[in-house]
């Protein structure tokens, strides 16, 4: 089954455009001025736009990994305005950008769990309701646009410092386009009890989004930051080229949940790291159910003493689809630490790939890093591979890496069977079974939704 | 009543099961014993249904009138069939009282199953935490059979196949599985016990008994013919 093109994609619906300003197709210099002029941002802004878009024109696609040779950047429209402002309740959003969220059910998802919504339709953040108690104790949830105007500051000193545009093509590309994402910051000694939460959507044919999200977590302080991402069919090939930047100070502690379910068109290339000071901890949890192509790799520095790195990975690659993704953790402090369980299942002839990247700098002594990453194959067309890479200057580190690639048997079918699951029942429930090490880890909203998405996956997969 | 006529197995291209034929009726308890490698287990799994074993056509299965060839396992199971594996597989992720409310597919309210568990796991005297935990996922011999019975317990089938629900368990522990069994099985059920213990004959006290040897049932009688195949071995029957 092809999940994206099919009936069961329930949030595969879209609503009509409703564009306000749009930059048409193609990226350019004189773009690239567009954008920065339509958002009225600070000239140092234009500058980083403009000198990323150099780098962009000068850099070239990775000679390794997924085929991106069906990407046409000059088909793409990279800034369109969805609505004039961000409003400040769901009565003023626009009926049609209403019924989106309804539909994927943003507001019930408030009710019951959200400390603040930042939901971002197309390239602008229409909604922002940032409850009072995140104001109370100080704590700035905004989409970023609003960050650079009300918090230049801040902004200027961290943005693009973790991932330079040079850093690689798509941050390059996202650093001369970005618009949207959120800025979060949490002040000294502050926990924020509920996950912050964002969501994300392309709603436009052909449309990049190039959201860039900042976190600053002060000294001791707490979050854990949520993004859900689904997004409608569409019949030709869309981007989604983001930026994430982490800064976790000491003795803090930010998880970082990601539940993506792209639509099968979307090329996904995603930049993320983190850098994680003395005591501090920095866990990814990263769940990529869609897209056509996923490069994804997200990255702890463990530049403190003391440090620890955690990386929750989930990928799962259907017709059509590559999941290239992977964790790095850069241990350049001692005594620091980093797990990686990856988990990642192909079907239907889909690809997975895992790449994991660690590293121990000379001067880092006692530390320790574990990997496992286990693949489940579903059919003879699919494929899983696994791309370790150790490096350790370090001679008393503890590295431990394990992989293991399984398939599901026809006895464990039999013995569910035997107990009146339908082969497309136990399926579902040998992957749901496999998976449950990561999915434990996500929100119970999220891991209901994700246990509904991979049971509708295995029809039609197994038996 | 549950039929089998002219039952001729083959797994890939080896024949297993010649030409057998038996007939079950309901309530009543029947033992299979034979030496290892006679064909019992696949006996039990081409009642059930496992994919991978042919039968021919001449061979019937019949289960109150109706043709059970055609059907898969799971279908089976819906008719209220149930086997007991004899070295169930670990199932990472999935415990058994997930996959019940799985199997029970809203029959049973979540809760009520959950408490209902609870007082089995104590009755047959398995931590609660097995019902929780992967299922036999790390297990011992015993704790894998308990949760087995557990499951026949909750399942409530009108065929149960046990495939050596006493190896690998001490002897209090097959005392107090067959009491469980005893007590928690519906009356009318039909029962089959493969088994090599002549402990747990005696407490099942079964009306059948089968003696199957290289694929062919070698003798047929009742609790006697038990007892005496097994103190003199299996040897004496031809």
């Amino acid at each position: 089954m092809d999940f994206p093109d099919s009936d069961h994609y329930k949030y595969g619906f879209s609503v009509p455009e409703r564009t306000v300003k749009e930059t048409g197709l193609g990226l350019s210099s004189s773009v690239v001025r567009q954008i920065s002029e339509i958002k009225g941002e600070p000239a140092w802004m234009l500058d980083f736009r403009l000198k990323a878009y150099g780098l962009f024109t000068e850099s070239s696609q990775p000679k390794w990994g997924p085929d991106l040779s069906a990407l046409d950047y000059d088909a793409i429209t990279y800034y369109r305005k969805s609505t004039e402002a961000a409003v400040k309740s769901w009565d003023d959003l626009p009926p049609e950008i209403r019924e989106t969220y309804d539909r994927i059910g943003v507001p019930e998802a408030e009710k019951d769990f959200l400390a603040g919504v930042s939901a971002q339709y197309e390239s602008e953040v229409v909604y922002e309701s940032v409850q009072k108690e995140l104001t109370r104790q100080g704590v700035i949830f905004c989409d970023m646009d609003t960050a650079v105007k009300k918090y230049p500051e801040i902004v200027r000193e961290y943005f693009g410092t973790l991932v330079p545009p040079s850093d690689n093509f798509s941050s390059a590309l996202n650093s001369a386009a970005w618009s949207g994402g959120s800025f979060v910051h949490i002040p000294k000694g502050v926990k924020v009890t509920l996950p912050l939460q964002a969501y994300f959507r392309i709603n436009s044919e052909s449309f990049g989004q190039f959201e860039r999200t900042l976190i600053i977590a002060e000294e001791g302080s707490f979050v854990h930051y949520l993004e859900g991402c689904t997004a409608p069919i569409y019949r030709t090939d869309s981007l989604h080229s983001a930026v994430v930047e982490i800064f976790v100070k000491k003795g803090a502690r930010v998880r970082y949940t990601t539940v993506q379910n792209w639509s099968g068109n979307i090329y996904n290339l995603v930049t993320k790291r983190a850098k994680a000071e003395e005591d501090a901890v920095m866990e990814w949890v990263d769940c990529n159910l869609g897209s056509k192509v996923t490069m994804k790799y997200p990255a702890v520095i463990l530049a403190g003493r003391g440090a620890r790195g955690e990386m929750l990975s989930l990928a799962l690659a259907g017709k059509g689809q590559h999941q290239d993704t992977g964790a790095r953790m850069i241990h350049l402090a001692p005594d620091t630490h980093s797990r990686i369980i990856s988990k990642s299942i192909s079907k239907n002839g889909g690809r997975s790939s895992f790449r994991g990247d660690i590293r121990i700098a000379k001067n880092a002594t006692g530390c320790s890093s574990s990997s496992v990453c286990d693949a489940l194959i579903l059919d003879k067309d699919s494929r899983s591979d696994t791309y370790p890479s150790l490096s350790s200057h370090a001679s008393d580190a503890r590295l431990a890496h394990e992989a293991t690639v399984e398939k599901i048997g026809e006895e464990k079918l039999f013995y569910l069977a035997s107990r009146g699951l339908s082969p497309q029942e136990a399926g579902g429930l040998l992957v749901n079974g496999f998976i449950e090490p990561v999915v434990k880890e996500i929100p119970m909203e999220y891991s209901i939704e994700l246990n509904r998405l991979i049971n509708l996956e295995m029809e039609g997969s197994v038996g | 009543m549950f039929e089998i006529r002219n039952l001729t197995a083959t797994i890939g291209d080896k024949e297993i099961l010649h030409d057998i034929s038996l007939d079950f009726e309901s309530g009543k308890t029947v033992v299979v014993l034979g030496p290892n490698g006679s064909g019992k287990s696949t006996l039990a799994a081409a009642i059930m249904g496992r994919p991978d074993i042919t039968l021919s056509d001449a061979s019937e299965l019949t289960w109150n009138g109706e043709e059970l060839k055609a059907l898969s396992a799971d279908k089976r199971a819906k008719l209220g069939m149930f086997l007991s594996f004899q070295s169930p597989l670990p199932i990472p992720g999935v415990s058994v009282e997930e996959l019940l409310r799985s199997a029970l597919d809203g029959k049973k309210d979540p809760v009520v199953l959950h408490r209902e568990l609870r007082t089995l796991a104590r009755e047959i005297d398995i931590a609660e935490e097995f019902l929780s935990r992967s299922i036999h996922d790390g297990f011992s011999g015993g704790e894998r059979k308990k949760i087995e019975a557990i499951q026949a317990a909750v399942l409530a089938p009108s065929l149960v196949i046990f495939d050596e629900i006493d190896t690998g368990t001490d002897t209090d522990a097959v005392k107090r599985i067959a009491e469980f069994l005893r007590a928690h099985l519906p009356e009318d059920a039909t029962k089959i016990y493969i088994t090599h213990s002549p402990k747990l004959i005696d407490l099942i006290k079964p009306d059948t008994v089968v003696i199957l040897k290289d694929g062919r049932v070698a003798a047929l009688g009742g609790h006697d013919l038990a007892i005496k195949t097994v103190e003199e071995g299996f040897n004496k029957i031809h």
